[in-house]
């Protein structure tokens, strides 16, 4: 991607040499071993790969859940791997917005509360969290539910309720872990058009990880993880 | 939408272990208000807070002393006026009808007195003439159906009559009222001569001394010459405030006191391990929704508030409600003592103004263990599969 003038944009989240294993039965399994990635602003980024391949893990790392071996994450040209935990929760808070597959909703709120949560980290007045609830609300198409409990909603209501609280902040980087794979075929596009939107409309780069092609089909770009590599360049695919 | 409101959303999803769960910290509560309560009401043994002192044996109020320390008494400067008093305790017919009676010398306690009996002139003055003379409360006399005049015959526990048996007669010679319900002394009183002159056993001794002294202010130092002057002989005294006599009878067979803080702080010992096992539980339940807000950008510590949070008003609310119930359970047993309906008295205020700050306390060491777990809760939980 680059500007009129031909100099290419900074990414928004870079990748450099990621060195990550775990320890599992007294063994060092390796997750990534130099791994290099980079996500631009507005992109909407699919990630796929079997069971084990890294994708939950790289995906925690971009959000600045778990840490990294060795290597170098930045945003926005920041380091953010070596920061602290408090530093990485209050950054997560600002820029991040999470997706969840089983939508992890707090069941004793409404949908509305549910969307004001991550609000209360901001300092924001109580009007002012009420008028970006009830636009993020409007946005994903639930001003009519906003008094529901999570258990009154459907499925792909609870993730529209999930998709509101993590644009509610205005982060710039959305991540979403199977967003779709409890959705029936018909809800699922319903969602995947509304994470485009959100990817094209208001500029914010979506990264999902998915089993499902389909899904996947409607990203710009799609990577492909195998063991820890990427097995396919970063490919166009609309 | 607050932390405090979070946590209340929450607790209010499982209403029934919420309400279970205020109702074991309540339980807590309401032996702490009643016993501490009670105690208080007992006396605080304040020496300088009224002008009746009572002298009697060190070892517990039901050790006799030799009557002829009344006089040594009556000489310590300051004391106004000095009554004897023995116990032969009573019942009439059934043992379960009890008529509490005191012999007593007649004139100085009624002096002292006056307040909780209140007789007609004639009345008093049959008392102090006639030796085997009692007087009964109102109450007392209604329930047995005496009157002025009535031959009776009050039973002892613990004074055999000389004419063999427990058995001791007497003649009404008046039924005393009290000036205000508060003052109102249930039970019976005969006089000490006639005790001396008809006693099998125990004649000439005595179990206290009611002693009204001249100025309360001097109290303290009242209290130190009597039991100096008695000190190292063949019975040694112990001079208290009358409102700690309640507390000594209580004293002769254990220290009330420590009882009470053993049996509260068994209470809540026990409750404080099922609260916090029941939060420690509420939180293992929940490990994905704080790995949720942990992910959303929440701190440990604001995590952690939110199980605290819990844990408070749980305490909170549990020791109003104890507190609420043990002040009722008070009302009801001062009433059962002066024999007054109930009234709402309310808690002493040291011990509802301890009872907040013990469940401050108890909220937060039950939400230790627990908030520690919740604080640990990584971001990645929101993420499990399972």
């Amino acid at each position: 991607m680059t500007e009129l003038t031909g100099t290419p944009l900074p990414p928004l989240i870079k990748l450099e040499g990621i060195v990550k294993a775990y320890r599992k039965g007294g063994q060092t399994v390796s997750i990534f071993d130099g791994l290099d990635l980079s996500f631009q602003e507005s992109e909407f980024v699919a990630i796929m790969g079997p069971s084990g391949s890294g994708k939950t893990t790289l995906l925690n790392l971009l959000g600045g859940i778990d840490r990294i071996d060795g290597g170098e994450i930045s945003f926005q040209g920041t380091p953010i791997s070596g920061q602290s935990d408090g530093w990485l929760t209050r950054w997560r808070a600002r820029h991040v917005g999470f997706i969840f597959q089983f939508y992890n909703l707090m069941p004793y709120i409404s949908a509305a509360k549910n969307v004001e949560l991550p609000l209360l980290l901001t300092g924001l007045s109580a009007r002012e969290r009420r008028h970006r609830v009830e636009l993020a609300l409007d946005l994903v198409g639930l001003s009519d539910r906003s008094r529901h409990r999570p258990g009154e909603l459907s499925g792909g209501q609870q993730q529209r309720v999930a998709i509101a609280r993590a644009i509610v902040t205005d982060p710039e980087l959305i991540l979403a872990d199977e967003p779709t794979g409890d959705l029936d075929r018909a809800t699922a596009d319903g969602m995947l058009d509304l994470l485009h939107e959100i990817s094209a409309a208001m500029g914010k780069t979506v990264i999902m990880v998915t089993h499902d092609p389909r899904a996947a089909e409607r990203a710009s770009r799609v990577l492909h993880l195998d063991k820890g590599l990427l097995v396919r360049s970063p490919e166009l695919v609309r | 939408m607050t932390t405090l409101w979070l946590a209340w959303r929450n607790l209010m999803r499982h209403r029934l272990r919420a309400v279970l769960m205020l109702f074991s910290v309540s339980i807590a509560f309401v032996l702490y208000g009643t016993l501490f309560g009670l105690n208080n009401l007992l006396g605080s043994g304040d020496v300088a807070g009224g002008r009746d002192l009572i002298v009697h044996h060190r070892a517990n109020i039901l050790q006799t002393l030799p009557a002829h320390y009344r006089d040594s008494v009556a000489q310590v400067p300051g004391i106004e006026s000095i009554a004897a008093v023995s116990i032969i305790g009573g019942y009439v017919g059934e043992r379960s009808n009890k008529v509490p009676t005191l012999m007593v010398d007649p004139a100085p306690y009624l002096a002292q007195n006056g307040e909780g009996i209140v007789l007609p002139a004639a009345q008093r003055a049959d008392f102090l003439a006639t030796r085997d003379a009692v007087i009964v409360d109102a109450r007392t006399a209604q329930e047995n159906r005496w009157s002025v005049g009535d031959r009776v015959v009050i039973t002892s526990e613990i004074s055999p009559h000389v004419d063999g048996g427990f058995d001791w007669p007497f003649r009404i010679a008046g039924i005393y009222t009290a000036a205000k319900p508060e003052d109102a002394i249930t039970g019976a009183f005969g006089r000490i001569d006639y005790f001396n002159a008809a006693a099998a056993v125990g004649r000439d001794r005595v179990h206290w001394f009611a002693a009204r002294t001249r100025d309360a202010a001097a109290n303290e130092r009242i209290v130190e010459t009597v039991d100096a002057r008695f000190a190292n002989s063949e019975a040694e005294t112990r001079t208290e405030p009358a409102a700690a006599m309640a507390r000594a009878f209580l004293t002769q067979v254990v220290d009330f006191t420590l009882v009470i803080r053993l049996v509260v702080g068994a209470a809540f010992a026990t409750i404080l391990m099922i609260v916090g096992n029941t939060v420690a539980l509420g939180v293992r339940q929940r490990r994905r929704e704080f790995g949720v807000m942990r992910a959303l950008g929440f701190g440990s510590r604001q995590v952690a508030a939110i199980v605290v949070a819990e844990s408070l008003i749980v305490a909170l609310f549990g020791a109003l409600l104890g507190l609420t119930l043990s002040s009722m359970l008070l009302a009801l047993m001062s009433a059962g003592i002066t024999g007054t309906a109930p009234t709402l008295s309310s808690l002493p205020l040291g011990v509802l103004a301890s009872g907040l700050g013990i469940a401050a306390l108890f909220g937060t060491a039950t939400a230790l263990l627990p908030t520690y777990r919740a604080a640990r809760i990584s971001p990645a939980e929101a993420f499990s599969r399972s």
